[in-house]
């Protein structure tokens, strides 16, 4: 209902659009604000939230997965490392599996949100059709679910539908997690579609670029930023949320990480667990930094005016 | 070169249907820098937009060159991309994403045509050197200052050789010294290239220095059109006259008829009888407005001959630099004149002004 509400006034707030146009032709610069004598308290006060949130966090997780069991850090705990969860990890044939799941749910659920993201909030900013608002609201609606409510009516829905065959496998984690990040992704979406000056694509119509060819040219770069960091946005979040695959998976062959690592701690393999973990954490943080690098090479390339 | 017929344009607001449009007719020779000028809202920008197809008009034609772009009663709208044009927005409409060297290049590999890589580099080059921009080419388009980025859109606009140039106020971003200068070289630098321009903007310094035609525009509706010259010194009613530099309006009646060899008639005035160059088919009676230029008003000295002079009490006197602005109190009304800045006028002097006859213009009056 709160969330009905709120989203009721943003709308509201969003409807007069020029207002909002920052990627104009001119002018389109980043600013840097000097900040004086704060630098170095503002510096401390970043490092200090990054090691209670990331760091003090992954470290334990690290630590714990060398260990054979669960104690507290101690000379002996450290001279005790073992490699054997990691191995163990290999061994284990429902970890390959998950792993396999996972990727492939994951990528498919990233690139279908932000293609259906892209595509309605083109209709809801650019379009002049009658239920573009009431498209709007419908995309950000699952923002007020709860995950764990939102899994159970995908359960139900799954089980009912018969023409879809999805029920238990990870494609009905996919369409719930597409539903689910739609409203997050149109949200990015209109943000950067309103901030793209019309000018940039009239300048391009003058300059005898079709509209499709303006659309490659002028308008899709002008987003990719905005594509790569929903798509990003959605891997980190589909990989580690577990509630709704826990309610639409059925069978060991349909497991993905989040499940696996809950089962598994359920069962006691907490080493194990923070194993995978870590390996997650890992591999997460290099894909953030792959997709970023590409994603914003070009402004990274752009030198300074004199 | 280009030519509009009867144009029309509606548009929908929040409230209402506007009718921004109302008839225009151009007609602009191969080679002319025309200028619309007006108002925010007059509909010069709606025109020049419809010429690009940026908007479609509700009613008229549009030629640009020998080809109809657009045609109400033929339904038929050529689209932005297949019309004969060259654009410069307000904006500069640069594109962020790519070097000085692609933004100049896009154009032209759009063209139907491909170019081989010399023959491209080569049109870039050209454009670029003819905005003086050669040697940035690898600049990232957001890191040039307004004047550059200015300079970038219209080598852009430029390097397909159009056959028409459309300027929708390309100076207003700038700071008022860049804007003098650019003035001239954008003047100069479309003459050099021989191409037709039409240019939009609400500022008369621009149109007046700038132009071969100048058609003022006000709601909608062209209230004048012809050279600077023109425009300036014999503006055709209060709306020109008022909008293009400063003017005095001082009301009368017309006394006596224009006379055959001068057209110079005389209008009775509360303050006193004036000769003024009279519009045609004035008749003695009829209701007038005198507009007389700040700087066209002299103050009568001893050996000035005895005739249009009135008689004021000088009210204030502003030092402009170049300048001075004295403002005189003629019986109620206040004159605006420009003197030289060494004249010797002191507020609280009664001083005689004269009003040489063929610079005070009678407009008929409501």
């Amino acid at each position: 209902m709160i969330a009905l509400v709120t989203t009721f006034f943003y709308t509201r707030l969003i409807s007069r659009v020029e207002r909002f146009t920052i990627i104009t032709g001119k002018g389109y610069r980043p600013k840097q604000i000097d900040l004086g004598r704060w630098r170095y308290p503002a510096f401390c006060l970043i490092l200090l939230y990054l090691f209670l949130a990331i760091l003090l966090p992954f470290f334990v997780l690290l630590y714990v997965s060398f260990l054979s069991y669960l104690q507290a850090p101690s000379v002996a705990a450290f001279a005790a490392f073992t490699l054997k969860n990691y191995r163990f990890l290999a061994q284990y044939g429902e970890v390959a599996t998950a792993l396999k799941n996972t990727l492939l749910m994951v990528l498919v659920t990233a690139t279908t949100t932000v293609f259906l993201s892209f595509l309605v909030s083109l209709v809801v900013v650019r379009s002049k059709f009658w239920g573009r608002k009431l498209l709007d609201q419908l995309a950000f609606l699952p923002h007020a679910i709860p995950g764990i409510v939102m899994g159970i009516a995908f359960f139900w829905v799954f089980l009912k539908v018969d023409f879809l065959p999805v029920y238990g496998t990870i494609w009905a984690m996919s369409i719930g997690f597409t539903a689910g990040f739609l409203s997050y992704g149109t949200r990015s979406m209109n943000a950067a579609i309103l901030q793209v000056h019309k000018d940039l694509e009239e300048a391009a119509y003058v300059s005898g670029a079709r509209p499709w060819r303006t659309l490659w040219r002028v308008f899709m770069p002008l987003m990719m930023p905005t594509f790569v960091g929903v798509w990003i946005w959605v891997v980190l979040h589909a990989v580690r949320i577990a509630e709704l695959p826990l309610m639409l998976y059925e069978g060991p062959q349909n497991q993905v990480l989040s499940i696996l690592i809950w089962n598994m701690w359920d069962e006691g393999y907490v080493p194990a667990v923070a194993a995978i973990g870590t390996l997650l954490m890992l591999s997460l943080l290099l894909l953030t930094l792959a997709v970023r690098y590409i994603g914003f090479r070009r402004q990274l390339a752009a030198p300074p005016v004199a | 070169m280009i030519k509009v017929q009867n144009l029309h344009m509606y548009y929908q607001s929040e409230h209402s249907r506007v009718h921004a449009v109302r008839g225009i007719d151009l007609d602009i020779k191969q080679g002319q820098f025309f200028t619309l000028l007006g108002p925010s809202g007059c509909g010069k920008t709606t025109t020049l937009r419809s010429v690009a197809g940026l908007e479609t008009p509700q009613q008229g034609e549009i030629f640009v060159g020998d080809v109809r772009v657009f045609s109400s009663t033929a339904r038929k709208v050529v689209p932005p991309y297949e019309r004969d044009i060259g654009m410069v927005f307000q904006s500069y409409a640069i594109w962020p994403h790519m070097n000085v060297f692609e933004n100049v290049a896009f154009p032209l590999r759009e063209m139907k045509r491909k170019l081989s890589q010399r023959e491209l580099r080569a049109k870039v080059e050209q454009a670029l050197a003819l905005v003086h921009l050669d040697g940035l080419a690898d600049r990232p388009a957001p890191f040039l200052s307004g004047g550059q980025q200015q300079r970038l859109a219209l080598a852009r606009a430029l390097v397909k050789e159009p056959s028409v140039l459309l300027l929708d106020e390309p100076l207003s971003n700038l700071d008022a010294k860049l804007r003098e200068e650019t003035r001239f070289e954008l003047r100069e630098l479309v003459k050099r290239v021989g191409i037709t321009t039409l240019y939009v903007t609400h500022d008369q310094l621009e149109a007046l220095t700038m132009s071969d035609v100048v058609a003022v525009m006000n709601q909608g509706q062209i209230a004048q059109q012809g050279s600077p010259v023109e425009i300036y010194q014999s503006p055709q009613d209060r709306f020109v006259a008022n909008f293009i530099g400063l003017t005095n309006f001082i009301e009368g009646r017309v006394k006596s008829s224009a006379s055959k060899e001068t057209s110079e008639g005389e209008v009775e005035t509360a303050s006193g009888n004036l000769r003024c160059v009279l519009s045609d088919g004035m008749k003695p009676g009829d209701a007038v407005i005198i507009v007389i230029r700040p700087e066209d008003i002299q103050v009568a000295g001893d050996f000035t001959p005895r005739r249009n002079l009135l008689k004021g009490k000088v009210d204030a006197v502003i030092f402009m630099g170049n300048s001075l602005e004295c403002q005189v109190l003629v019986g109620a009304q206040r004159l605006r004149t420009k003197l030289h800045p060494s004249s010797a006028v002191q507020p609280g002097q009664i001083i005689s002004l004269e009003f040489p006859p063929d610079r005070c213009r009678a407009l008929r009056g409501l």
